[in-house]
C-alpha cells in the first residue's frame, strides 16, 4: 500500500536525522564528560533536582565562555546526571554505570549516604570522586581519590560555636538534634564536639528519621531540660521541629550547624525561626562572593524559585574540574589530575578556594570556603560575619 | 554519638512533673491518632468493601494538601473552598482510578498491590514536576496556642483533632443509620448476597472510592498547615496507617479508631520515655504481638465488617 510505504520512508527520514543531527551539530567541539548523582527522587529530591540544574548552569556557563585548554586544545563541560535515590544501593548502580559504561574519570555525588556508598567504586576503579557529602570520615588517606566541597559540622562547628561564645555569652547549653543518617549523625557530633570543647554544655541530642514530622513527644522529652539552644537539622524537618517548640511555648534560641535555607525558613515560619543561627548564605549580602551571588540571581530568574540549600556549594566543581584539567594538561591521567588537585589554588564563583584539612583528615581533602555566621531576620538569611578558609582550617585542626 | 539515653525521662520525674508529664504524652498521643484516622478509615473501609489494598491512597492525601496549597497560593481562595476544590479534584481522581485501575484487580491483592505502587510513584513524581521541588507550607487557620494543664498545645491541633472526630462520629451514625451506609456493610460482609438483594455493586465501589478519598483529602487538607507538605509524605503516612488499623482490625471502624490511639500512645511513651526508633521497634513489635494472638486484629477477622 502506497500511503503505508510513504509513512515508513518519513518515519525513517525523521529517526535518522535525530540520530545524525546532535552529532553534527557538535562534532565541531570537544567535551570532555563527568558524572554527577544526586538524589533525584525521594525525600530529598529537594535537594537533588535544585544541585542537577545549578550545576548545568555552571557548565553552560563555562563553556560559554570558551570552555578551557588541554595542551591547545579546547574543551567544553558535559555532565551525565544519574538519580542515586538517596540510597547506597542506588549510589553504586550509578556510578558503576557512569564509570564502566560513560568511561567517565571524574564523578560528583551528593548527598552524604550515596556519597559515601560511591567511595567504594571510585576508589576501587581509580576515579576522582568530588564529593557533597557531610561526614567527616569521607576524607582520609585511605582514600586518596577522593575530595570535598562541602563542609562538614566538624569542620565549621568549631567556628560557629566560637563566635557564639564571644558574641552570645548568655548560650551555655544545648540539645541538638539531627537527622538519622550519616549527615545527621556528622552534623549533631560536629556541634556537640566544638560546644564540649568550647564551653557549652551538651544536655542532650537525638537523630530523628526525616520521615518524622510530629515532634511533639520528643519535644516532651527535651523543653523540660530548659537548653538555652535547640538545633535541627536542614532538612525540613528540622525547620518543623523548631516550629513545634515555639507552639509548645519555647522561647529560647535556635541553631543549626548548616545552612538554613528560604524553603527551610517558610517551613519553620518567619515568626517562629526569627534569630535563628545558621551558615547559610544570603544571596544579597555583600560579604557572600559575587559569582555566588549571580548564580543565586540566575537560578531564581530561571526557574522561578530558591536553589536547593547545598546548590550554591554545587557551582564548584565544574570549575575545579575545568581548570585542573587545564592545569594538569591531560583530561584523562587521573593521577596528574589528583596532583594538581591537592596542590593548586582554584577561580570560581565563591573566590579562590583550594583543598586543605591535610591536620585534620591527614590528607588534603577538604575545599576550604569562606563560612557565613547567619541568623533569620524577617523570613530572610541574615550574613553576621565571614570567616575566611584559612581560619576554618585553623580551628578545625585543634 | 550519644542519643538521649534510656533514663532521660528520670530528670523530668524528679523534678516533681510526673503527672504533668503523662498528660502531655497522653494528648500527644490521642492528636497522633487522629492524624491517622481519617486516613486509616478511608482505606479499611477500600481494602473490606472493594477488597484492594490500595497502597496510592496515602498519595491522595499527599495530593489533596499540594492542591490545598496550590489554589491558596495561585489563586488566593480561602482554606477552607481550598479544601472543597481539593475534595471534589481527589474524589473525581479516585473515581478514575477505581474505574480504570483498580476495579479489574478485586479480590487478587498482589496484582492491586503492583497496581497501586505503580500508582504511588506517578502521584508522586507528577507532583514533583507539576509543583516543583520546593517544600509547600500553608499558613496556619488556628493560629496561637492553648494551655492545659500547664501544657502549651497549638489551637490548629486541638481544632483538628475535634473535626476529626467529629468526622468519624457522622461516617459511623452513616454507615449504621443510613440505606446506603446499610449497603456498604452488606456488600462487605457478602456480595453476592448483597447483588441478590438488590444492591448495585458498581454503585457502592464508587460510592466508597469518593468516601475513602474524600476523608483522604479532608485530612491532607487539615494536615496541610500542621506539618509541611511534600511529594513523599504520603506512603510514610499510609503505613502507619496501616499498622494502626491491622492492630484494629481491617473492615472495623471502632477498630480503626482504635488501633490509632493504640499507634498514638505508643509513639508518644516511648519517644518520649526513650527515642522515637525505638517507638517504631515498638511499634512493630506490638503488631507481630497482637496479630500471633489474634490473626485479625482487635476487632476483626480477615473481611470481617463493621
Amino acid at each position: 500500500m502506497k500511503g503505508t510505504k510513504q509513512v515508513w520512508i518519513m518515519m525513517a527520514v525523521i529517526f535518522g536525522l535525530a540520530v545524525l543531527l546532535p552529532s553534527v551539530a557538535t562534532s565541531a567541539d570537544k567535551y570532555v564528560t563527568f558524572g554527577q548523582t544526586e538524589a533525584l527522587t525521594g525525600p530529598l529530591a529537594g535537594f537533588g533536582v535544585p544541585n542537577k540544574r545549578i550545576v548545568e548552569m555552571a557548565i553552560e556557563k563555562i563553556n560559554n565562555e570558551g570552555g578551557f585548554k588541554v595542551k591547545g586544545e579546547t574543551y567544553k563541560l558535559r555532565v551525565i546526571c544519574e538519580d542515586n535515590k538517596n540510597t547506597t544501593e542506588g549510589a553504586i548502580a550509578a556510578n558503576n554505570k557512569l564509570i564502566h559504561q560513560d568511561k567517565v574519570k571524574i564523578v560528583m555525588n551528593f548527598p552524604t549516604t550515596p556519597a559515601i556508598a560511591s567511595q567504594v567504586v571510585t576508589e576501587q576503579n581509580k576515579v576522582i570522586n568530588l564529593l557533597g557529602g557531610l561526614h567527616h570520615e569521607m576524607l582520609s588517606p585511605k582514600k586518596p581519590y577522593s575530595f570535598r566541597h562541602v563542609m562538614d559540622a566538624t569542620v565549621t562547628a568549631p567556628a560557629q560555636v566560637k563566635w557564639i561564645i564571644k558574641n552570645r555569652p548568655n548560650l551555655k547549653s544545648s540539645w541538638m538534634t539531627g537527622a538519622d543518617d550519616a549527615s545527621g549523625a556528622a552534623g549533631v557530633d560536629g556541634w556537640n564536639g566544638a560546644c564540649n570543647k568550647y564551653g557549652i554544655k551538651v544536655l542532650g541530642s537525638d537523630l530523628i528519621g526525616r520521615q518524622v514530622t510530629d515532634f511533639y513527644p520528643i519535644l516532651a522529652k527535651i523543653l523540660p531540660t530548659n537548653p538555652d539552644i535547640i538545633g535541627g537539622n536542614t532538612g525540613d524537618g528540622g525547620a518543623l521541629l523548631l516550629k513545634q517548640a515555639r507552639e509548645k511555648g519555647y522561647k529560647g534560641q535556635f541553631a543549626t550547624p548548616y545552612a538554613a535555607s528560604k524553603s527551610w525558613i517558610k517551613t519553620g515560619g518567619a515568626e517562629n525561626l526569627e534569630g535563628t543561627l545558621n551558615i547559610g548564605v544570603d544571596a544579597t549580602s555583600e560579604l557572600v562572593p559575587k559569582g555566588v551571588r549571580d548564580f543565586h540571581a540566575a537560578y531564581v530568574k530561571k526557574f522561578g524559585e530558591e536553589p536547593g540549600a547545598w546548590s550554591d556549594w554545587q557551582t564548584t566543581p565544574p570549575y575545579v574540574i575545568a581548570q585542573a584539567l587545564a592545569k594538569a594538561g591531560t583530561i584523562d591521567d587521573v593521577d596528574k589530575i589528583k596532583a594538581v588537585l591537592e596542590k593548586e589554588s582554584f577561580n570560581t564563583p565563591w573566590g579562590e578556594v583550594r583543598y586543605g584539612g591535610a591536620k585534620k583528615f591527614g590528607i588534603p581533602r577538604q575545599l576550604l570556603f569562606p563560612l557565613f555566621i547567619s541568623t533569620v531576620k524577617d523570613g530572610k538569611i541574615v550574613v553576621l560575619d565571614r570567616i575566611d578558609g584559612a581560619e576554618i582550617e585553623k580551628l578545625m585542626s585543634e | 554519638m550519644e542519643s538521649a539515653s534510656c533514663c532521660s525521662w528520670s530528670p523530668i520525674l524528679s523534678r516533681g512533673k510526673t503527672v504533668q508529664l503523662i498528660i502531655e504524652m497522653t494528648i500527644n498521643g490521642v492528636m497522633l491518632a487522629t492524624s491517622m484516622m481519617l486516613v486509616g478509615l478511608g482505606f479499611t473501609l477500600l481494602h473490606s468493601i472493594l477488597r484492594v489494598v490500595n497502597l496510592a491512597h496515602g498519595e491522595f492525601y499527599m495530593f489533596a494538601a499540594m492542591l490545598v496549597w496550590y489554589f491558596m497560593s495561585h489563586f488566593h481562595l480561602s482554606y477552607p473552598l481550598a479544601i472543597l476544590i481539593s475534595m471534589v479534584i481527589v474524589i473525581a481522581l479516585g473515581l478514575l482510578v477505581e474505574r480504570y485501575a483498580l476495579r479489574k484487580f478485586r479480590g487478587d491483592l498482589l496484582s492491586g498491590l503492583i497496581v497501586s505502587m505503580g500508582l504511588v510513584f506517578i502521584l508522586q513524581q507528577g507532583s514533583l514536576l507539576f509543583f516543583g521541588t520546593e517544600t509547600k507550607n500553608i499558613p496556619s487557620a488556628f493560629p496561637g496556642n492553648v494551655a492545659f494543664a500547664g501544657i502549651q498545645i497549638s489551637k490548629e491541633r486541638v481544632v483538628i483533632s475535634l473535626i476529626s472526630l467529629a468526622i468519624i462520629v457522622v461516617l459511623i451514625v452513616f454507615v449504621n443509620r443510613f440505606k446506603a451506609g446499610r449497603a456498604m456493610r452488606a456488600v462487605a460482609q457478602d456480595e453476592d448476597a448483597a447483588r441478590l438483594q438488590g444492591v448495585s455493586i458498581r454503585y457502592i465501589s464508587t460510592l466508597i472510592m469518593a468516601l475513602a478519598c474524600g476523608l483522604g483529602a479532608i485530612a491532607g487538607g487539615l494536615m496541610a498547615p500542621v506539618f509541611m507538605i511534600v511529594p513523599t509524605m504520603g506512603l510514610p503516612f499510609l503505613l502507619k496507617t496501616v499498622i494502626a488499623i491491622t492492630l484494629g482490625g481491617i473492615g472495623s471502624i471502632g477498630g480503626a479508631v482504635l488501633g490509632a490511639l493504640i499507634v498514638g500512645m505508643v509513639e508518644s511513651y516511648v519517644s518520649t520515655l526513650i527515642s522515637i526508633e525505638i517507638a517504631y521497634i515498638a511499634l512493630f513489635g506490638i503488631l507481630a504481638l497482637i496479630l500471633v494472638v489474634k490473626p485479625g486484629g482487635f476487632f476483626g477477622t480477615p473481611y470481617e465488617y463493621v
